[in-house]
């Protein structure tokens, strides 16, 4: 399933096709052993460079906006609230200025520290 | 607006604001670069966010074609050197050079080029060390690269279907490298270097006759110009992927059993009497045709 989706991309951005395949190779092993846990994939971007093995943050950053723009993974922008939870966007430009811990019931400011950006693959084409 | 710019821009606003605005800053940055841009300026942004650091082991190949190959070996060398851990191959190019170009003294712009591709790369990849693989005329621009742009060094160098001049003054270029960090790869069947010196300036017959100088390592193989890319010699998996992975070099079977230069090879790559026994059989030529 996602060969069909990323074979098109190796072929388009021959220069980070190695990078491409190996994300290949690596959702082809998961969908064999764990096919109903692959919605539930999420992976960081530190977990994204070990698996490009990317080597350098451009190169990692190229990659990821491909598998982005080819619709293979969504970025979910976790914000971390101090009581553990968290609240989820689907961009940077939707990030607030502030968010409401439900738990402590205060308002706290959005900044880089309670952010953690992250993928999970797109199953579907609305997704 | 080209990558490299991207990445220098993303840098420097991040960089250059204070942590608690760098997010508004950075979006307000964003909406005014080429939307095609876009989502390569938040991937970095997750990249930074997240704390990724550049590996130390991250390595940049870069290739640089001839005139006559119009880098399709390119996507051969890429395929074979990418399966390497932390490696990343550009393919480098430039507009068409005609072959009177080639001997004529104006060559400037694809030097220019490629040097502005080389420092892209470097912005991009600033942690990353870099090697070259230049082929023919590629190699040419390779050394007036070297020669004109300090900021510019590498790692590693190959060389194959080489015109350099044998002279080309390398100790001057080479400092900071370990030693055996450049290789030229010679073919003994390959004519075009020994064209190049003898019918135009500025060119050597490196790739003949290999630059017998302590600063580079000379291998030789039965090979005409671009042999080098021949999938049945496995050139690039057998001697390239090596060198570029750890430095090894990997001996060629033909430097014992290659052929002693000919005379003739000799007399044309010679730096004068090559180029007065060509250009005074094309003086004889005209004048004999001008009166015939």
């Amino acid at each position: 399933m996602y060969a069909e989706k990323l074979s098109p991309l190796i072929h388009r951005f021959p220069q980070d096709a190695e990078a491409l395949r190996r994300m290949e190779r690596f959702l082809g092993d998961f969908e064999t052993r764990r096919a109903d846990d692959l919605p539930l994939i999420r992976l960081n971007p530190s977990r994204m460079f070990d698996i490009l093995q990317a080597g350098s943050n451009s190169r990692l950053s190229r990659v990821i906006s491909i598998l982005i723009e080819g619709r293979v993974f969504r970025r979910q922008i976790i914000v971390r609230f101090p009581s553990g939870s968290g609240i989820t966007f689907s961009s940077y430009s939707e990030l607030p200025d502030t968010v409401r811990d439900p738990v402590k019931d205060i308002d706290v400011l959005v900044t880089e520290e309670i952010i953690e950006p992250s993928y999970i693959l797109v199953t579907n084409e609305t997704g | 607006m080209r990558p490299a710019e991207v990445f220098e821009l993303f840098n420097e606003t991040w960089e250059n604001t204070l942590p608690e605005k760098r997010l508004r800053q950075i979006q307000l940055v964003k909406g005014r670069i080429p939307a095609e841009h876009a989502e390569l300026f938040d991937s970095m942004l997750d990249a930074k966010l997240s704390g990724v650091q550049d590996n130390s082991a991250a390595t940049v190949v870069l290739l640089i074609h001839g005139i006559q190959t119009d880098g399709a070996w390119h996507k051969l060398v890429e395929k074979e050197l990418s399966s390497l851990p932390n490696t990343n191959v550009h393919g480098l190019g430039y507009n068409f050079v005609s072959a009177l170009q080639l001997a004529s003294p104006i060559r400037g712009t694809p030097i220019k080029k490629v040097t502005q591709d080389i420092r892209d790369a470097r912005s991009m990849e600033p942690n990353a060390q870099f090697m070259v693989i230049a082929h023919s005329f590629g190699s040419y621009i390779l050394s007036r690269i070297l020669a004109t742009a300090p900021d510019i060094n590498f790692a590693r160098i190959v060389l194959c279907g080489c015109i350099i001049p044998a002279d080309y003054p390398w100790g001057l270029y080479t400092k900071g490298m370990e030693k055996n960090s450049v290789l030229n790869d010679v073919g003994t069947r390959d004519f075009y270097p020994v064209l190049a010196t003898f019918s135009s300036f500025g060119y050597g017959s490196s790739g003949r006759k290999g630059f017998q100088a302590p600063h580079v390592k000379d291998r030789f193989f039965d090979y005409g110009h671009s042999d080098f890319f021949e999938p049945k010699n496995n050139h690039i998996s057998t001697y390239w992927k090596p060198f570029i992975a750890n430095g090894e070099v990997i001996d060629s079977s033909w430097d014992q059993e290659r052929p002693k230069l000919t005379n003739r090879v000799n007399l044309l790559t010679h730096p004068f009497i090559g180029r007065s026994l060509f250009y005074g059989a094309i003086v004889i030529g005209v004048t004999i045709s001008y009166f015939w």
